[in-house]
């Protein structure tokens, strides 16, 4: 069993950017953060998983990355069983990186409902495991086995390089993440839905108009919507659309005003 | 027609102003042009209103109408925008009672789905004023309409915390119009028609925690028919906002086919209508609208369809 690397790498990391893509190590029965990475842009760096552990992938920001985790040097350890697994006993193919929603007590790998196999892996697969991740998504990543005995099972230790792709500046967001949460402005200042905050930042354009297709209001690189038009005076209570517009960006949607 | 040239010219200066006092004014129970022939017209409809769809634009312009008349209309606005999902849907009851007034009943629903909806359900009569005044060639006539408004906003995780929605989603009113229509020279001006409106005349409170007054609309209109054409134009004001529209109609065979086009500056709009006597005292027909905003890119535009009886 090979106990090498921790945290070799850190590349091009800011722990003061807040839609940093984090990569976390914890340890499925607990014990809390075991070893991380920051990611705010396109670059790579290498952790340890060590036997039941697993891999916390969070990308709290805007935009959607894809990331792609290598393997090499691997093992495997049961530590349920007192005896050395072989790989006759427990066949390749059901050894597989896994995507699960840890409960916070204990990992339980014969839960069907937490386990989700991605696909089976193997000692002489070079090819990477890819992921995509949708902004404000988190994934869980395992690599074991969905043992037929009480869980934890087998285990997977590897060297793992975690490469970011294109960073922050990737793909487009994702439509649904670009509308604003709040479908009903009440711009009263009281605090509680007085702005429609669209999810985009950067260099684009909201318009807000109504049902007639007469433009209310013009927002430039301002993301929220105070239910105001562009004379400063709060809109009549109804119905508008708005359509936001950024590079490869389309967006529209329904907002309603009310008082 | 020269006569009609000389209002134009003499007009024109006012409607420039109007144009440029122009303002987006939308807000709840504003008039979202309910049939496909109004559609077509651009809105402008106040001094035309001569069929069941008028009761809700200026019910004293039906009082000619010679036929009972229904019509059953639906409406999909800015269609091609993703997740937006705005329709109309209206009936239209006009029931003449002698030959100088008529009753009419209708309900309209504007509706956002998974949002916000408006129904409006009205009763309305107009009365000529003509057998008071034999000697007055002209016409004149007068409307009043009464509305339920209800609006109905869709509660969510985020309004039920809301205070504004404390009282919940939905808030009811009734709204009185009054409305006048005439042919005030029908001898030097055949064509001429007057019509004038004032929605929501009462302001009822329409806010569901603040006090949110429906503000009165008036609406001025001046129709003008030459031959088989006819020219509406009406002017709108509502909160101190003038919103103007157009519109032109042209009837064919006897008026069993139009064709319309029309603007309200924010959109444009064309439509035909088909019509069709199916007995002596039985006609049906059709009407289709297609309304393209100027500004809202990559929509398909509004859509209005009108499906008609008269008996």
């Amino acid at each position: 069993m090979k106990k090498i690397m921790c945290l070799s790498m850190f590349l091009g990391f800011s722990l003061t950017n807040a839609y940093a893509l984090t990569v976390e190590i914890y340890n499925i029965a607990g014990g809390g953060l075991s070893s991380q990475i920051n990611f705010d842009a396109a670059t790579d760096g290498t952790l340890y998983l060590g036997a039941n552990q697993y891999i916390k992938i969070d990308n709290p920001g805007l935009v959607q990355r894809e990331v792609r985790i290598y393997t090499s040097n691997s093992s495997w350890e049961d530590p349920v069983s007192p005896n050395p697994v072989s790989l006759e006993t427990y066949p390749l193919h059901s050894i597989g990186f896994a995507s699960f929603q840890p409960n916070g007590v204990e990992f339980n790998s014969a839960s069907e409902s937490q386990w989700q196999r991605i696909r089976d892996i193997n000692e002489t697969q070079t090819a990477p495991l890819g992921l995509t991740l949708k902004p404000n998504e988190v994934r869980y990543v395992y690599f074991g086995t969905k043992t037929p005995f009480a869980a934890p099972g087998l285990s997977y230790q590897t060297n793992i390089l975690v490469e970011v792709i294109d960073g922050a500046s990737l793909a487009a967001p994702q439509d649904q993440a670009i509308r604003p949460p709040q479908t009903v402005v009440t711009p009263n200042g009281d605090g509680i839905n007085d702005l429609a905050v669209f999810g985009i930042t950067g260099s684009f354009e909201i318009k807000i108009f109504n049902i007639k297709g007469k433009t209310v209001r013009t927002l430039e690189n301002n993301n929220a919507w105070d239910g105001r038009n562009d004379d400063g005076d709060l809109v009549e209570s109804g119905i508008y659309a708005y359509k936001v517009k950024a590079s490869g960006v389309k967006v529209s949607g329904m907002i309603a005003v009310a008082r | 027609m020269k006569n009609l040239m000389k209002i134009i010219i003499k007009l024109l200066p006012s409607f420039a102003t109007v144009l440029a006092l122009t303002a987006g004014a939308q807000g709840a129970f504003v008039d979202p042009t309910w049939s496909a022939r109004v559609a077509g017209l651009g809105g402008a409809y106040t001094a035309l209103s001569d069929d069941a769809a008028g009761i809700f634009y200026n019910p004293a312009g039906g009082v000619g109408m010679m036929r009972k008349e229904i019509l059953l209309s639906y409406s999909k606005l800015l269609t091609g925008l993703e997740t937006v999902n705005i329709s109309l849907g209206q009936v239209a009851y006009a029931h003449p009672i002698g030959k100088h007034s008529v009753l009419g009943i209708g309900w309209g629903r504007f509706q956002a789905v998974d949002l916000y909806r408006e129904d409006t359900v009205l009763v309305s009569y107009a009365q000529s004023l003509k057998p008071l005044f034999a000697s007055y060639s002209g016409d004149l006539s007068l409307g009043i309409s009464a509305k339920f408004l209800t609006r109905s906003f869709t509660m969510t995780d985020r309004t039920s915390n809301d205070p504004v929605f404390s009282g919940g989603g939905r808030k009811s009113a009734a709204a009185i119009d009054l409305h006048v229509f005439s042919v005030p020279e029908p001898v030097l001006l055949p064509g001429l028609s007057l019509g004038l409106t004032a929605r929501s005349v009462n302001s009822p409170n329409i806010g569901l925690q603040a006090d949110e007054n429906l503000p009165m609309e008036i609406v001025g209109g001046i129709l003008y028919r030459w031959n088989n054409f006819a020219f509406p134009i009406d002017v709108a004001s509502r909160k101190g906002k003038l919103n103007p529209s157009f519109g032109a109609e042209m009837n064919l065979m006897n008026g069993a086919m139009s064709f319309r086009m029309g603007s309200d500056i924010n959109q444009i709009s064309t439509g035909l209508g088909i019509s069709h006597d199916l007995t002596q005292n039985f006609k049906i027909a059709f009407e289709y609208a297609f309304l393209m905003p100027l500004t809202v890119e990559g929509t398909t535009g509004s859509h209005r369809a009108t499906f008609g009886i008269k008996f």
